[in-house]
């Protein structure tokens, strides 16, 4: 994936002076909101609060490839669950560092294999179709026959070529696929050249790229809309992770999402579905990285109680809480994300927290999987929001101990926006063992890192945000012990200083940065790339608006959808 | 299953030629084909020389690993052990440098691949080139069913994620994913319709490429630089489905049995199984000259893959950055480290033996091929790039002078290794690599 361009000048130029840096340096051309300098008392580049508004940009036209995940939701829907799919490539995903499946979709290059692959799946779901003599004749809604302009085959192309392709054929499109009807096909008939068309726009590019491209002809030379289609399907997508409906594909084609009463009855509608919740608990999973926790590995003597079962639950949990607030209660989503005590436990995770026996059920007879409640976590108890979770603490630390880096690294991406350069090479990441006949706590050790001015710069950025945490082992367990000395948790973020987990949630709900910051993780989700500077998209007025709103997620969604930038691309570069 | 009549025949000719052993070894090379002299094609056309990488995570030992011995007589150090039975195949290059600079582990992947890296594009900067297995795909493109294979072992990806490949690369950071299952492997290579079906099936596929190349050139038509050039990279996917299907019917090829499935899990992965399958199918593919370049990605890059047939409990690279700083636990995590290269070794051993074991012309397979096997970085634990592990094994059809062990006197770049094997198989490239990583000059001391 491509990150904004100044974040990799800076990389180079790290790479040289060993992760040194000044407070406030520039990076030629680099938008310094976004990229973290490393400063000896971590400082941060950027502004902390909201400077003059950058100038509004928007995305460029662009294809994007189905994700694994929507090529399947789509043919489901389309052809429905009995058909089966073949494999297709995976995901491009950045290898280590965090980002969406759909950004990595708007850039990847399909390879020889992949078309393979696609080809071979598409001819498999036709046959499936086709060899069924009753089921074709379903599939296809009318009796076909070989003949020229035959009006059966012109409808099934109209009505299925436009389910498929998200859009209406072209007249060339409907004459082209209708006049292949008419190729020889040793031993077959008119319903085996049917199953050819239909294999055919299954493997399509058409299908399985999302064109965005806009309409030129309405553009005023910096931006255009998008089709009424292509912005059904970007809805589609962003809401239900999958191929428009009919009734969205008829409000497209009566041109009803150009206007803003059109879009936001769309928006309501798919809203409400059930398939909205799953979506948008998936964007939070890939956004949180709280996803095949249970297969987290931990070290069987340093944390004998960490099992796959207690992995699993720690993810239900945050699945479980980010529904709860974003439909069931509709909250203001940063106090309760960041500070809210109400969540869902089981057994195994009550436990861990040190709930009262009793808070959650055992198994019930003759099953393993123990059931979630609500639970309250307790005002003067250690835990309150996300950063206390298990599935936060126990996924961003080590198999054996904790990690303040990764957990004030992912801080910085995932909450505030902000890149931190990787270390530099030839550079040793493994921290100093303990000095001879000496017990350390690990702020002792990193303390003793940072003393080399090669690691002291970026560790600055990321250990004060990650040991307030420290109360909390590799996988979530409270302690206020390490190597037998009282932890410190004292931390800072920029220039507010604080003590402990809970003062760290205070600070990141209360820091202007964060909302902007949420509502920009969901553009990049929506709009399927990193921004090139803070002006694209108009994200930051759009956070402005969710704020008035009291930050409700749903109102997050709905003026994201409502958006220029969501609506619009720019020209061709 | 179509079992071409000419294949019968070569099977039925090989089994009185060795004896009736040649059962395990599936369908051998075109040996019908030879000339006399058992060095070229009966119509003249030379033997075809295969180019082949083997790549895995994380890097070595490399107290374990260097031999402190140069030239001919280089001892089997502890991790340099599996490869007893290939020794005078396998050549040990060290003493080479990476020269790009840039973050831990990428810049040795992309340097040791392709010698191009640029460390401005996405954080830990990308791959900035074709890989040499490409380089030798597309000079052979049309020669062969399959212009390459990509092949992966381990499922298991940095961070205990699944792996998409990221060894074989067509562009600047354009992967090409490897294929981790056999039977897939199997169905692409000998998968064959009833011959009753074959004319409706081919006439079938023709007309779904016709329509959807078509498709593909009219959106291509409508993008923008970079989005074009995406679409033609499909549509060159198209082609090479065509030419699959032109080779229809023509290979000689009777296919092998199938393999069986295996466990797809990461906790537990059938590493000894799924190399093994992999390694049968690969040596039968370049036997029966189905490709002629091929990446055999053992783990990738920064690969966690967790070798609990080793004892290990962890994944690989987490264990090369242990960092409970006990210093007494430190040791046993990189004496795992270090069993690991030992079992990687063993089943790369396993494909030169393999190919060893099969006769073509005078000699055997290894004997036409230049296998270029390396990892991203010499010490996983400090990501050093200097003295990167290289191995070259096979004899490039006699350019190679194999069984060797080359010490660079002089911290050459790296991208020599890849020119040496790129030229020694016969392709006329004049240098390689980009900016820092370029390079024109091959490893004359590996030439015959």
């Amino acid at each position: 994936m491509q990150y904004p361009r100044m974040s990799c000048g800076l990389l180079f130029a790290l790479a040289l002076t060993g992760c040194e840096g000044t407070i406030g340096e520039q990076v030629p051309g680099g938008d310094p909101d976004q990229m973290m300098i490393p400063g000896g008392q971590g400082g941060a580049g950027g502004r902390s609060g909201p400077g003059p508004a950058a100038k509004l940009t928007f995305a460029p036209p662009m294809v994007r490839r189905l994700t694994a995940q929507q090529y399947q939701n789509s043919l489901r829907d389309l052809l429905g669950t009995r058909i089966t799919q073949g494999a297709v490539e995976p995901d491009l995903t950045d290898e280590e560092r965090f980002s969406f499946g759909s950004v990595g979709a708007g850039s990847v290059t399909t390879s020889p294999r992949g078309v393979e692959q696609y080809d071979a799946s598409a001819r498999q779901m036709a046959r499936q179709i086709f060899i069924d003599t009753t089921g074709r004749r379903t599939f296809v809604g009318c009796d076909p026959t070989v003949a020229a302009n035959d009006p059966c085959v012109r409808q099934f192309l109209t009505t299925f070529g436009r389910r498929a392709w998200r859009r209406n054929l072209t007249t060339e499109e409907l004459t082209r696929y209708q006049t292949a009807i008419a190729m020889p096909i040793p031993g077959g008939d008119v319903w085996t050249a049917l199953e050819m068309l239909t294999a055919a726009l299954l493997a399509s590019p058409n299908f399985l790229y999302r064109a965005e491209l806009g309409d030129s002809s309405m553009s005023d030379g910096t931006r255009r809309p998008l089709t009424d289609f292509e912005v059904a399907t970007r809805l589609s997508y962003l809401l239900w992770n999958s191929t428009p409906d009919t009734a969205l594909l008829d409000a497209a084609a009566r041109s009803d999402l150009s206007t803003p009463a059109g879009l936001k009855t769309q928006t309501d509608r798919l809203l409400a579905s059930s398939r909205a919740r799953a979506t948008v608990q998936a964007f939070f999973g890939e956004w949180l990285g709280v996803t095949g926790l249970d297969g987290l590995s931990k070290d069987k003597v340093v944390y004998p109680r960490f099992s796959s079962t207690l992995g699993s639950a720690m993810q239900g949990e945050v699945e479980r809480v980010v529904l709860d607030l974003v439909f069931d209660r509709d909250a203001d989503f940063l106090q309760e994300f960041f500070e809210g005590r109400d969540t869902f436990v089981n057994a195994p995770l009550a436990s861990l927290y040190g709930l009262p026996a009793g808070t959650a059920p055992p198994p019930p007879a003759g099953s393993t999987t123990s059931p979630f409640v609500k639970a309250t976590l307790p005002a003067d108890g250690p835990r309150a929001g996300f950063v206390t979770t298990g599935a936060f603490l126990a996924s961003n630390a080590r198999a054996t101990m904790t990690s303040p880096t990764l957990r004030g690294l992912f801080v910085r991406e995932r909450f505030l926006c902000q890149v931190v350069p990787p270390p530099p090479p030839d550079v040793e990441t493994t921290l100093p063992p303990p000095l001879a006949g000496k017990v350390e706590t690990t702020r002792q050790r990193l303390d003793r890192h940072r003393t080399d001015p090669v690691c002291a710069g970026c560790h600055g950025l990321m250990d004060p945000l990650g040991l307030p945490l420290e109360q909390f082992d590799g996988i979530g367990s409270y302690r206020t012990r390490e190597s037998n000395q009282v932890i410190d948790v004292s931390g800072a973020l920029e220039d507010r200083k604080f003590e402990g987990a809970k003062q760290l949630g205070s600070a990141l709900r209360a820091y202007e940065r964060t909302g902007a910051c949420i509502a920009r993780q969901l553009y990049r989700q929506a709009v399927g790339r990193i921004e090139d500077g803070e002006g694209e998209g108009g994200v930051e007025p759009m956070a402005g608006q969710w704020k008035t709103s009291g930050y409700r997620f749903k109102t997050l969604l709905s003026s994201l959808v409502a958006s220029d930038g969501f609506r619009f691309v720019g020209e061709v570069k | 299953m179509a079992i071409s009549r000419f294949a019968v025949d070569r099977r039925t000719l090989l089994r009185g030629a060795v004896g009736g052993v040649s059962a395990a070894l599936a369908l051998p090379p075109l040996d019908a084909m030879f000339n006399g002299n058992g060095n070229a094609l009966a119509a003249g056309a030379p033997i075809p020389k295969r180019l082949g990488v083997f790549f895995w995570g994380n890097g070595v030992r490399p107290n374990y690993w260097l031999p402190k011995t140069q030239g001919p007589n280089w001892e089997l150090t502890e991790e340099l052990a599996p490869f007893a039975n290939v020794k005078p195949y396998v050549s040990v290059v060290s003493g080479l440098e990476v020269k790009h600079r840039g973050a831990g582990h990428h810049v040795g992947r992309a340097s040791a691949l392709t010698g191009a890296y640029d460390v401005n594009r996405g954080l830990y900067g990308s791959v900035d080139g074709p890989s040499i297995d490409q380089i030798a795909a597309k000079a052979w493109q049309g020669m062969t069913q399959f212009s390459s294979l990509e092949l992966g072992v381990s499922l298991t990806a940095k961070g205990g994620g699944r792996s998409r490949g990221q060894t074989a690369w067509s562009g600047p950071n354009v992967a090409l994913p490897c294929e981790y299952v056999p039977k897939n492997l199997y169905t692409r290579l000998f998968g064959v319709t009833a011959p009753d079906q074959a004319a409706r099936d081919e006439a079938m596929r023709r007309g779904i490429l016709n329509l959807v190349s078509k498709d593909a050139a009219t959106l291509s038509a409508r993008l923008g630089a970079t989005d074009k050039q995406r679409l033609e990279a499909h549509l060159d996917g198209l082609r090479a489905i065509e030419r699959t299907l032109d080779f229809r019917g023509k290979t000689t090829c009777a296919p092998p049995a199938a393999p069986t499935v295996l466990m797809d899990t990461l906790s537990k992965e059938p590493l000894d199984e799924r190399n093994k399958m992999m390694a049968d199918l690969l040596a039968i593919a370049l036997s029966c000259d189905m490709t002629r370049a091929f990446t055999y990605q053992y783990t990738g890059m920064q690969a966690d893959t967790i070798f609990w047939q080793v004892g290990a409990t962890e994944g690989d690279h987490v264990m090369t950055h242990d960092d409970r700083g006990l210093a007494t636990k430190l040791a046993p995590q990189l004496e795992n480290v270090h069993k690991v290269v030992v079992y990687i070794m063993k089943h790369f051993a396993y494909l030169l033996e393999k190919l060893k074991s099969i006769p073509e012309g005078s000699g055997n397979l290894l004997d036409g091929c230049c296998i270029y096997a390396t990892s991203e970085v010499n010490d996983g634990t400090n990501h050093s790039i200097a003295d990167m592990p290289v191995l070259i094994a096979g004899r490039a059809g006699g350019a190679l002078k194999s069984g060797i062990h080359y010490r660079s006197p002089s911290k050459e770049n790296m991208t020599r290794a890849l020119l040496t094997c790129m030229r020694a198989v016969g392709l006329g490239v004049d240098g390689f690599g980009a900016g820092a990583g370029r390079d024109t000059v091959s490893l004359t001391a590996l030439m015959a």
